[in-house]
């Protein structure tokens, strides 16, 4: 219990620190990041002894709840502490951390104890039993990827043409018929666009088949049992490798265009990373809820449509007006392509201060659907 | 340290190390369940709006399963008869951890493999032989282990050349034989076995039976269901029959058969035949296995 305890502290210090100096309304951000810090510390430490007292004193209180009471008692106590003793603090920075901090605190404490019920397993038990599984996703995901590619006459050829043809269509007519190209002249339209389409591919390909990973896997379900997040877990590799091929085709459609891959890339890897982990969360609760209500993926295709557009993909986020930038103040893709687009077009390093809110997001949502697909998965079974 | 999330595990400290224990497990299934699109939700919203006067009728639940308590010591053989729906299955899903019993628990020690959806899972377009490495690693088993078997497994199934080919071309035969070599060459401690023989021709029938007593000589723990009396009566050690969810009698194999016997023909036939036609067919005791000298 201690160390559930600890690591949520942990947890929730870590995803204080980085909202602090995430920007993602585009104010310049200046305060002393050492004595915020310490700020932060002070109060988490001395919220946890508060606590602890009320509690010796005979308050009765559940393991999820003390931690959620310590998570807003620390934030307010260091939102208190920082307008008095750090006044060069962006204020409306500290607002919508201390905002952040109230709404995502009981998504970590209390959300997961209510979904779980009382008689769950822990998460690392679970983890540790998935480990023992990892031949089992090794295996399925390569079989997965060969018979897929197998059958067809050019086999591996359209994983790559594919996109080509897709991404050849759209550039021509947003380039020459809708004529965005104008206010990025700096680079070619098609390298614009395709940095954000095909990080876009990879998130709504793997959104969307995760969404029916378990339903259609019905009869492995209720015959074998084995830990079921493989489903997804394969979905979101197959995701991967596909958009992988895709990439290698960016690149060839870049080249021609005359922009070259540069050192940057080396930052790809981590920017996938944070995109998966956002994408795993996802993919795990909305595979399981589907199961339960059947008409989620048919909603998915329709959000994912929405989605395609809200985000500045065949735009630069110029070109949204001021009054609508709160949508990317809330969508963790947009620091994302944003991301994606430096490196591959602009060949600049990330801007790492606007990627803590899609990190931090990415790895809440990834606990919360985790928490909420490994509830719902004993159900499985028999809802299907 | 008290929190509500902590599972409370009842300790079981028998003389014997049972291998596999059941414990007040029952399992219900709501009929409402299956209820899992909007759809449903707003036809029955709108059909509350309109007739509000009719309640919604009160769903009865079905319970598959009934205050089952056993334990299965290694190496024991047990035979789990009883009727069509009288949760045989429901059971050893419950085994295998396919679901979770709505009461009670299940603790199963060690490695199981089963012989009831033979080939699931495997992939259609794949061989036959990488099908072998899919399978295993379905049931947790790594192909390291595999190596050294899959020739027997091959062997075993009679597949021949058309082990390379893939499984999507196979006859239902084939699929199954290949399933059922696969099952018992992963080397389990347990067997959860479910009809056995319904895999193959005749010959390959008398082979099931003749890898599944070695297997037994070799101290395997086994669960078989199955309608063939004479199989249960050579192959197990004890009975456990079950009736309509509920444990009707646990212990030596001959006398619950016999009971059981007693009890489909005397008692339960001709009522039943009236009410659920399909529920009524047993059956013959006589028309078992293959003539095995």
């Amino acid at each position: 219990m201690l160390s559930v305890l600890v690591g949520a502290m942990l947890v929730a210090v870590q995803t204080r620190l980085k909202y602090t100096y995430g920007k993602p309304l585009g104010e310049d951000y200046q305060a002393h990041p050492i004595g915020l810090y310490l700020l932060m510390v002070l109060s988490v430490v001395s919220a946890n002894f508060i606590i602890s007292i009320l509690v010796r004193v005979g308050l009765k209180l559940t393991v999820a709840l003390r931690q959620l009471l310590v998570l807003w008692l620390a934030t307010a106590m260091m939102v208190v502490l920082a307008i008095r003793l750090i006044p060069a603090l962006s204020q409306l920075q500290l607002a919508y951390f201390a905002g952040a901090a109230v709404f995502f605190a009981p998504c970590v404490t209390v959300i997961p104890v209510l979904w779980k019920g009382t008689d769950g397993e822990s998460v690392s038990s679970h983890l540790t039993k998935l480990w023992s599984y990892r031949i089992l996703l090794i295996i399925w995901l390569r079989y997965n990827i060969l018979a897929r590619y197998s059958q067809a006459t050019l086999g591996i050829l359209w994983i790559v043409l594919l996109p080509l043809a897709t991404s050849g269509v759209l550039a021509f007519v947003f380039s020459e018929f809708l004529r965005i190209g104008v206010t990025t002249s700096d680079v070619p339209f098609v390298t614009f666009f395709l940095a954000a389409l095909v990080p876009w591919t990879l998130f709504q390909q793997g959104i969307t088949k995760g969404s029916t990973s378990i339903f259609n896997q019905i009869g492995l379900i209720i015959q074998v049992y084995f830990p079921r997040e493989i489903l997804v877990l394969v979905t979101l590799g197959e995701a991967l490798v596909d958009v992988f091929f895709m990439f290698l085709a960016m690149l060839l459609i870049n080249a021609v265009s005359g922009v070259w891959p540069n050192w940057l890339y080396l930052y790809l890897p981590l920017l996938i990373l944070v995109q998966a982990l956002f994408m795993l969360g996802l993919m795990l609760f909305l595979g399981s809820l589907s199961v339960l209500v059947r008409d989620i993926p048919q909603l998915v295709g329709v959000v994912m449509q929405l989605l395609f557009y809200m985000s500045p993909i065949l735009y630069p986020t110029s070109f949204i007006p001021e009054k609508y930038r709160f949508i990317l103040a809330i969508n963790p893709l947009v620091p994302l392509f944003q991301a994606y687009r430096d490196v591959i077009v602009y060949a600049k390093t990330p801007d790492f201060s606007t990627l803590y809110f899609p990190l931090v997001v990415s790895i809440i949502v990834l606990f919360m659907g985790y928490v909420f697909f490994k509830s719902k998965e004993d159900g499985f079974a028999d809802r299907l | 340290m008290t929190s509500p999330i902590s599972p409370v595990e009842p300790s079981v400290e028998p003389v014997v190390e049972p291998i596999i224990v059941a414990e007040h497990v029952s399992k219900r299934y709501a009929q409402n369940e299956s209820r899992t699109s909007l759809r449903h939700e707003f036809n029955d919203m709108a059909k509350r709006f309109l007739k509000q006067s009719i309640a919604r009728k009160p769903v009865e639940p079905f319970w598959a399963l009934r205050d089952i308590s056993f334990s299965v010591p290694a190496g024991q053989t047990v035979g789990i008869v009883g009727r069509n729906g009288s949760g045989k299955s429901t059971l050893f899903r419950t085994l295998c951890g396919i679901t979770r019993p709505t009461e009670g628990s299940v603790q199963v020690r060690g490695r199981f493999s089963t012989l009831i959806a033979l080939g699931a899972g495997f992939n259609q377009e794949r061989s036959g032989r990488e099908n072998i490495y899919l399978s295993a690693a379905i049931q947790g088993v790594p192909p390291r282990q595999i190596e050294s078997v899959i020739h027997e497994i091959v062997e075993f199934s009679e597949l021949g050349q058309f082990i390379d080919l893939p499984v999507k071309r196979y006859s239902s035969g084939m699929y199954a034989r290949l399933g059922f070599s696969i099952a018992v060459h992963l080397k389990p401690d347990i067997l959860f076995v479910d009809e056995i023989l319904a895999v193959g021709d005749a010959a390959f029938q008398d082979k099931c039976i003749e890898r599944i007593l070695e297997m037994k000589a070799s101290g395997l723990t086994m669960l078989i269901v199955t309608h063939q009396t004479a199989q249960v009566i050579k192959l197990c050690d004890r009975a456990i029959w079950l009736h309509r969810g509920r444990m009707m009698m646990d212990g030596d194999t001959k006398e619950v058969m016999v009971k059981y016997h007693e009890m489909i023909y005397e008692t339960e036939i001709l009522p039943t035949l009236s009410t659920t036609p399909d529920e009524a067919l047993p059956e013959p005791v006589t028309l078992s296995t293959p003539d095995t000298p």
